[in-house]
């Protein structure tokens, strides 16, 4: 008995001792306070990404943008608080892509961890449950990775948001098309084959499709509104619903891995239509490696930047130089958005000149920042729940592996292909 | 003692009663006494919720040794009725835990009456798939669930998210009691007999049908009021969360940690587990969920009795039997006798469990 004693203690000690190596800090700990009004020696900010799971790859852009930022800002010597530069500190979390594990880490970080302040987590979903854990706690999240306006139109005070609707992404697109109908490019009227994720994300593309569609006064007609389950697998019944529709146009809306997956599938079928969207997915360059560039051309997408805007100078090219010069390559908008969340941060604590949560949410509240984003300028306006409002820039992947802005006209930088010239041939 | 012993019922142990009534004053009075902060507060309020919805998979798990990997069915069900409930009626928050409870209940004996039917692995393959139904219907009934996005609940205050550890030791207790009552009762003891050999406690009178449906729908009230407590603490709840397999396979892991069968080894199975995450879930995102399934692995091979299994051993190396109600369960009944070196007093039988 002993001995069979002794075998399974051993068990039991090998699994506490998992347990201590487990609660062992292995990642950087902080010990800035919270929620004071005097200059701390540092401020500590905290925040998860879906560094693994199924938004890993978008997960690990937004990743870069916030490393970015962080590190352009203590360069500079750190944010200004009350006449004194203090250092500012990331405190980083993998949340899986998992919306419970996204919440309880947020909630360590703001009452185990005691962070200043938190940055969002990337995509709607994630963002919507996590958003939860700073206004219970009354603390300032600022996130550039929640687009749908379910997330702020919950009468959330301490949420904030920097990218514009997606409900606007859809209709963007739209406009452009519409555009293509005057030119003669596209037929009037034209048929729609929609598709939407069931989040409220998918939700708002297909309201803002449908929107325009009705008060197109007939040009756009929806012959087929279907959802689909976010992270599927197999959308072969989905594309046979879209075979037999027979649309002109295909537009759904889908997250990056959803996205290559049901294009994959599409390519599969044979299918084309007139214009292929994504929504805001299309130009990623992991993309055209998981598809093949002559899969993706085409495709064309409404998004919150685009890197063609640095050519206006300004902070989009100080941006872009400074990433190309840490990364080696070119951002894409997760990576953009992701600065510019962290910068708005930065900016609403140093206008605050504290980090007394209060002010800095009014700060927040009062933001008008020189921005990357299309119009130059990032506010949250409340009447919009905090949500930064901005036209958006439609892209398109064209076959040299480019994808230039096509619309608004006034920033494009070439002319779009429509009709798909894939469907010619 | 024995003034305590006449005040309960015959079948209640008093040492038992004056350990559980020690233990529920002092986590009542901890948040009194010692200044918890808000996460330390969080976490035990999880535990303690965590520790009744273990218990109640126990019943079916152990105390029928009918594992169902689909609770989660009935933690969703009482979460979103509790959510909708809560959002579009005046009910009192507990009032909505009740009835989201009790419609989880209902929901579990819709698919447990002709699943429980089933023995051993097929009835654990079907719970699976109900499992896996309940999410996707869930996930696509988006005018209940708010589909893939789930929904939001109204921001409590502080003070009610203090209170809520206070509900949450009052419900663990509960659970308790009635955890303590289902396995010392005339019901316990049919359930042990249908553990045991179904057909031979059917000669014997015990009807498999009723004593089960009994049980599941027991079972499925309490996780489904654990689901709608979750639901008010988080604020927030959607649907891969609430019905995913890995909340199922969570309640599996409690009682195996803990010890299947028993009230000690579910309990503590529920506060190894929380504690585990907890911390595995911020150190080793990839691996926690890994690291689980290789003590499962460990648990079932060496000390199929879980740590109630391995308390046992030590209280008897220092002279202590435990009686037979303490150690009932295990995973199996032959590997549980062979892990504890054959001895048959861990096993409880009929008799030794009659009161």
């Amino acid at each position: 008995m002993v001995k069979s004693f002794l075998r399974s203690l051993s068990l039991w000690v090998f699994a506490v001792a998992l347990a201590l190596a487990a609660c062992a800090p292995t990642q950087e700990e902080g010990d800035a306070e919270g929620g004071g009004g005097e200059v701390p020696d540092e401020v500590l900010i905290g925040a998860t990404l879906p560094l693994t799971g199924e938004e890993a790859d978008p997960g690990n852009f937004y990743k870069e943008g916030y490393e970015l930022a962080f590190e352009l800002e203590n360069e500079d010597g750190g944010l200004e608080i009350g006449g004194e530069t203090v250092p500012v500190e990331l405190k980083l979390l993998d949340d899986t892509s998992d919306q419970a594990t996204a919440v309880n880490l947020a909630e360590r970080l703001v009452n185990r961890d005691q962070v200043d302040f938190l940055l969002g987590t990337y995509s709607t979903t994630l963002v919507e449950a996590q958003s939860t854990v700073g206004e219970q706690n009354q603390i300032p999240y600022v996130n550039g990775g929640g687009a749908a306006t379910a997330i702020y139109q919950r009468g959330y005070k301490w949420i904030f948001g920097s990218l514009a609707p997606i409900e606007l992404l859809a209709r963007t697109q739209m406009e452009w098309i519409s555009d293509q109908q005057e030119a003669g490019k596209i037929q009037d009227p034209v048929t729609i084959a929609l598709l939407w994720e069931n989040t409220s994300h998918g939700e708002d593309y297909r309201k803002g499709v449908q929107d325009f569609a009705d008060e197109s006064g007939g040009s756009f007609e929806v012959v087929l509104d279907e959802s689909f389950e976010l992270a599927g697998k197999d959308y072969s019944a989905l594309l046979s619903k879209v075979r037999s529709a027979d649309a002109d146009l295909f537009l759904a809306d889908a997250h990056l891995p959803d996205f290559i997956t049901m294009h994959r599938q599409y390519v599969t079928a044979g299918l084309c239509h007139d214009v292929i969207t994504y929504g805001a997915r299309g130009v990623e360059k992991d993309a055209a490696k998981a598809l093949g560039q002559e899969n993706v051309n085409a495709i064309a997408s409404a998004v919150w930047w685009n890197g063609q805007l640095g050519e206006q100078g300004g902070p989009n090219e100080e941006f872009i130089n400074a990433f190309k010069e840490k990364y080696g390559s070119d951002p894409e908008w997760y990576q953009a958005m992701g600065y510019e969340a962290a910068r708005a941060l930065f900016h609403a604590i140093e206008s605050a000149g504290s980090v007394d949560r209060e002010e800095v949410r009014q700060a927040l509240v009062d933001l008008q920042m020189e921005s990357i984003v299309p119009e130059g300028e990032l506010t949250f306006p409340e009447e919009t729940g905090y949500q930064a409002q901005y036209p958006f820039v439609v892209q398109q992947n064209l076959p040299d592996g480019s994808s230039p802005i096509i619309f608004p006209e006034e920033l494009a930088t070439a002319e779009g292909l429509a009709p798909n010239p894939n469907c010619k041939s | 003692m024995r003034r305590l012993a006449s005040w309960l019922p015959e079948w209640a142990s008093p040492w038992a009663a004056a350990g559980f009534v020690v233990v529920l004053v002092a986590l009542y009075a901890l948040p009194l006494v010692v200044v918890l902060d808000p996460y330390t507060h969080g976490i035990l309020t999880q535990t303690f919720m965590f520790v009744a919805a273990a218990l109640a998979w126990n019943w079916l798990g152990g105390y029928v040794g009918q594992i169902s990997f689909g609770h989660a069915a009935m933690f969703g069900v009482g979460g979103f009725v509790t959510a909708r409930l809560l959002l579009s009626t005046d009910l009192p928050f507990f009032a909505a835990w009740v009835v989201g409870g009790l419609v989880a209940g209902v929901y579990g004996l819709l698919w447990g009456h002709p699943t429980l039917r089933l023995r051993g692995p097929y009835f654990a393959i079907a719970t699976i798939g109900v499992g896996e139904a309940t999410r996707l219907v869930a996930t696509f009934w988006s005018s209940f669930t708010g589909g893939s996005s789930g929904i939001s609940l109204p921001i409590p205050s502080g003070d009610f998210k203090q209170a809520l550890y206070w509900y949450a030791l009052y419900f663990m207790a509960a659970v308790v009691l009635l955890s303590y009552y289902l396995r010392k009762s005339r019901i316990g003891l049919g359930l042990l007999a249908i553990k045991g050999d179904v057909d031979a406690a059917g000669d014997v009178g015990v009807s498999a049908t009723f004593y089960q449906d009994v049980v599941l729908v027991l079972s499925g009230i309490v996780v489904g009021i654990s689901g709608g407590f979750y639901a008010s603490f988080f604020s927030f709840i959607e649907p891969s969360d609430m019905f995913g397999f890995e909340r199922s396979i969570s309640l599996v892991l409690m009682g195996v940690i803990g010890g299947i069968g028993t009230i000690l080894g579910a309990a503590l199975g529920a506060v190894v587990y929380v504690i585990l995450q907890e911390n595995l879930i911020a150190s080793y995102p990839d691996l926690y969920l890994g690291l689980y399934g290789l003590l499962l692995v460990a648990v079932i091979l060496f000390e199929p009795l879980g740590l109630s299994g391995l308390l046992m051993r030590g209280a008897r190396l220092v002279g202590y039997r435990p009686g037979a109600g303490v150690a009932a369960g295990g995973i199996g009944g032959a590997a549980a006798t062979e892990a504890t070196g054959g001895a048959p007093e861990e096993e409880p039988t009929l008799e030794e469990a009659r009161p």
